[in-house]
């Protein structure tokens, strides 16, 4: 008998309208006064990841993350305790900036200005002339920033209490998470840039398909196909404020020559190392944080706001252990190159999609079933933004 | 580097390509890849891409921290091979369209990076 294969279905609109179906306004897209307050409502008050552990794996390292939506930069440090601390990377002094280094090997931190030092624990060790202040320079410490390890990660949380731990901020994603290459990585290789454009935009673009086509037509030919044009996914998941969805892709997909002979040199170390060739989940951590758990490009994209219409992206590629021979660096070199030609040839249409919302042309947008991680991702940042305004007393017409 | 055995014996037919192509860091190679031309990447992989599998065979031979200059020249050429390959099988015809926009990323680091 000839029976067709099963065709893919996408998840039903009626599945997905309890997300919502109405038209999205444009102004949290573009306005700074919006923007001011996601600062306040969610990035200096949610738990952010700003590094991972493999960055000091030794007592003694630190490293400094710039992070704008959070007015600062953030100072992380392994003592000789093995703790990582975060601190503000500020002198309590008079407020000077310490650390000017993005990496490095420290157990002593000197303020440039008056020689205030501080250890990595953040205490002062020596404020010269101590005997001039009159307060208690042993009072004066580093300004101290929540942090929490997950998963590898490393998150921060400027709130003064956070109202949630880390592990029950990722909820039921943390198992999942802790089983990725992400939580056991040693190295990782990472590229960098920024786009003229909103944070959420930016985003938006790594959460639906619908654009793959139009966009990658050839560096994405395996995400669609026959049956299922768009490349959607196969499943979404909405676990607030985090959404995931399962990456379909095209089982018969011709990869180039050069493709097959990457992906074959690359496969052994994958399955050696005991992680599925068919593992295909995509994490969104609110607010600003995707991860991909593809074994053969274990990646990351970081999107930091700089202002309402600027922002970083910041990806990497986490690898377990370091390249066990010349295949293998090879096949993680091809890996990493893969990943940065699709990541530039979304550019110009983040950015063109910024200019065309800033244009005051519209007021709203719409996104169609298959485009609910971009509309989860707004309900989850509008509810903040609303709820911080609430309790500054100021409504929203 | 000496000028007398920039490539193994085996591969010296592609010496050649080592001022061009075998490049220290990522960022480097990536940036090589912008700024060649068509024809030089045409060239680049037609050279090396039918003798990658012999190459990594050779190179596999040994353990990584143990190359000679040549081997790392070597090393690197398969490197840049990663982006040349990227650059001639799948963008084609569309790889200077892609290359504009390419030229906004950096890479900061990579696991290949050669890091004292």
């Amino acid at each position: 008998m000839n029976t067709p294969a099963p065709t893919f279905q996408p998840v039903s609109k009626d599945a997905l309208a309890s997300i919502g179906t109405d038209p999205v306004p444009v102004a949290p897209y573009v306005d700074p006064a919006y923007f001011a307050l996601e600062k306040e409502a969610i990035f200096k008050n949610t738990w952010i990841q700003i590094g991972h552990t493999c960055e000091v794996p030794h007592a003694g390292d630190f490293i400094l993350r710039p992070f704008e939506a959070g007015d600062t930069s953030v100072l992380i440090t392994r003592a000789e305790d093995n703790e990582i601390r975060a601190f503000h990377n500020v002198c309590p002094h008079r407020g000077t900036q310490i650390v000017s280094e993005s990496e490095g090997h420290k157990t002593r931190f000197s303020c440039p200005y008056h020689g205030w030092t501080f250890s990595n624990q953040g205490d002062l060790i020596v404020a010269p002339d101590a005997e001039q202040f009159y307060i208690d320079p042993k009072s004066c410490q580093l300004p101290h920033i929540h942090v929490g390890v997950a998963a590898g990660f490393i998150f921060i949380n400027l709130a003064d209490e956070p109202e949630q731990t880390l592990e029950e901020y990722l909820g039921d994603l943390l198992p999942q998470l802790e089983r990725l290459p992400h939580a056991h990585a040693t190295h990782f290789t990472e590229y960098v840039y920024e786009v003229n454009a909103n944070w959420k935009l930016t985003y938006d673009n790594f959460q639906e398909n619908y654009h793959l086509r139009f966009i990658h037509p050839r560096s994405g030919a395996a995400a669609g196909g026959p049956e299922n044009p768009f490349g959607y996914p196969t499943e979404y998941g909405f676990h607030d404020p985090h959404r995931t969805q399962r990456i379909w892709s095209n089982p018969n997909a011709k990869a180039s020559d050069f493709q097959a002979f990457a992906f074959g040199k690359g496969a052994r170390f994958v399955l050696e190392q005991g992680y599925s060739l068919e593992e295909k989940q995509y994490f969104g951590i609110f607010p600003n944080l995707f991860i991909l758990s593809t074994a053969m490009t274990p990646f990351s994209q970081w999107i930091l706001p700089i202002t309402a219409d600027r922002t970083r992206s910041i990806i990497r590629l986490y690898w377990v252990g370091a390249d066990q021979n010349a295949s293998h660096r090879f096949a993680r070199e091809f890996a990493m190159v893969s990943a940065l030609d699709i990541h530039s040839e979304d550019r110009a249409v983040i950015e063109a999609g910024h200019r065309g919302l800033a244009s005051g042309a519209l007021s709203h947008i719409h996104f169609q079933a298959q485009e609910v991680l971009c509309r989860h991702l707004f309900n989850q940042v509008d509810r903040r933004v609303r709820n911080y305004q609430a309790g500054l007393g100021v409504g929203r017409s | 580097m000496s000028r007398l055995s920039k490539l193994p014996e085996a591969f010296r037919d592609l010496e050649q390509f080592v001022d061009q192509w075998a490049l220290d860091d990522a960022n480097a190679r990536h940036c090589a890849r912008l700024d060649s031309h068509a024809d030089e990447r045409k060239q680049f992989f037609a050279a090396l891409g039918p003798r990658a599998a012999e190459v990594l065979d050779y190179l596999d031979a040994k353990p990584l921290d143990a190359f000679t200059e040549a081997e790392e020249n070597l090393m690197r050429l398969m490197l840049s091979l990663a982006q040349v390959g990227m650059a001639e099988e799948i963008q084609r015809d569309q790889e200077a369209f892609h290359a504009q926009y390419a030229r906004f990323i950096t890479i900061n680091r990579a696991v290949s990076d050669q890091r004292s």
